[in-house]
């Protein structure tokens, strides 16, 4: 990171209280996305669009990183943003606690409807968030569709076996 | 019940007599990637597809009965676009959707294709959106997010490759004059 954006971002988080926890941790690019990103929500909350804080504890994984990242960038229909707050919400909850593998896509689209998807030729996986606290799973093999299939998990639960193995068979 | 009741008639907005008549499950429809469609690579996402689904109105060009020419004209206008992704109309039409209601899971129909033409498109243009049951009674507004997001995930796998449109094999003119309402067809 450059020292003049180092600087830019230092006085933007320094201006908000909300983000001085991060300021004793060297910081990457991808973090100060975050860390726009988190603002954001804690805007929103403050704005009342969205009723929670994300706590600086679930700031973990790189995963969860880039999926702030995405909800940054992503163009959501206004009437969907509480949802798609509450997805990405879901989703880093989830991600932290998992700790999953590989480089799936996230796909936050208009509805606020959040994937992670890791897919491979003919084999794939998902994890949809909608906000619920429900992760929903998503298996693609030959002769079987991501829509014709699912398991519903609550984020606070760990992933079943069948879930780990397809994705463990993907990344081999 | 049936799920896409549309594609047993015509959606031409002029009625039955105009157009190419109903889409057939025989066809294949291309779909225009734009610069400002979201792709990866050469692969559709399903970012490609709009919330034009959820009305049915997400548009198609029918391979059989759109040239060149018309696809300039008529879709691509003005814009700039990057290629064409095509589909086998069929196995759009084979995609189920589960739905789970309390103690059961019952299956829908997916996406439904029509032969949607309204002033200003072509007459080879169609529209597919969602079936209408996978937004039906009891199903709550999180659960059907996640259905038609699955269903967009399968929808993009179910095209092709993203190719330049030259290097589509559009039919000619004659030709398509010649298959008119499937009559003729060649």
């Amino acid at each position: 990171m450059s020292s003049t954006t180092r600087t830019t971002f230092l006085a933007m988080a320094a201006a908000s209280a909300s983000v001085i926890f991060v300021l004793s941790v060297d910081l990457s690019e991808t973090q100060i996305l975050y860390m726009v990103s988190y603002q954001a929500l804690v805007k929103d909350s403050v704005s009342g669009t969205r009723n929670y804080i994300i706590k600086p504890s679930v700031i973990a994984s790189r995963l969860a990183e880039l999926i702030a990242a995405e909800r940054l960038i992503a163009k959501i229909d206004k009437v969907n943003v509480a949802i798609a707050d509450a997805a990405t919400h879901d989703a880093m909850i989830m991600v932290r606690r998992v700790k999953l593998g590989g480089t799936p896509h996230i796909l936050l689209s208009d509805d606020g409807i959040l994937a992670l998807q890791w897919q491979r030729g003919e084999y794939g996986v998902a994890l949809l968030f909608a906000g619920d606290g429900v992760a929903s799973i998503s298996f693609r093999r030959p002769g079987q569709f991501y829509a014709e299939n699912g398991i519903d998990v609550p984020i606070y639960d760990d992933l079943p076996a069948s879930f780990n193995e397809a994705l463990a068979a993907m990344l081999v | 019940m049936n799920d896409c009741e549309d594609e047993q008639r015509t959606c031409h907005y002029r009625g039955k007599w105009f157009g190419f008549g109903t889409v057939r499950d025989s066809e294949h429809v291309l779909f225009a990637v734009f610069q400002d469609t979201p792709h990866a690579e050469s692969s559709l996402t399903e970012k490609s597809f709009t919330s034009n689904l959820i009305n049915t109105s997400e548009s198609l060009a029918r391979v059989s009965y759109v040239t060149s020419s018309v696809f300039d004209r008529c879709i691509v206008r003005d814009r700039n676009v990057l290629g064409i992704a095509s589909a086998h109309v069929s196995s759009i039409r084979m995609r189920r959707a589960d739905i789970k209601l309390n103690a059961i899971t019952k299956k829908v129909r997916a996406i439904c294709i029509v032969d949607q033409v309204v002033p200003g498109d072509c007459e080879g243009h169609a529209a597919m959106g969602y079936g209408e049951e996978t937004a039906g009674q009891g199903i709550s507004e999180a659960q059907i997010g996640k259905i038609r997001k699955n269903i967009r995930m399968d929808l993009a796998n179910e095209f092709s490759a993203i190719i330049p449109t030259e290097q589509h094999q559009w039919p000619w003119h004659v030709g398509v004059l010649a298959r008119v309402d499937g009559y003729g067809e060649i």
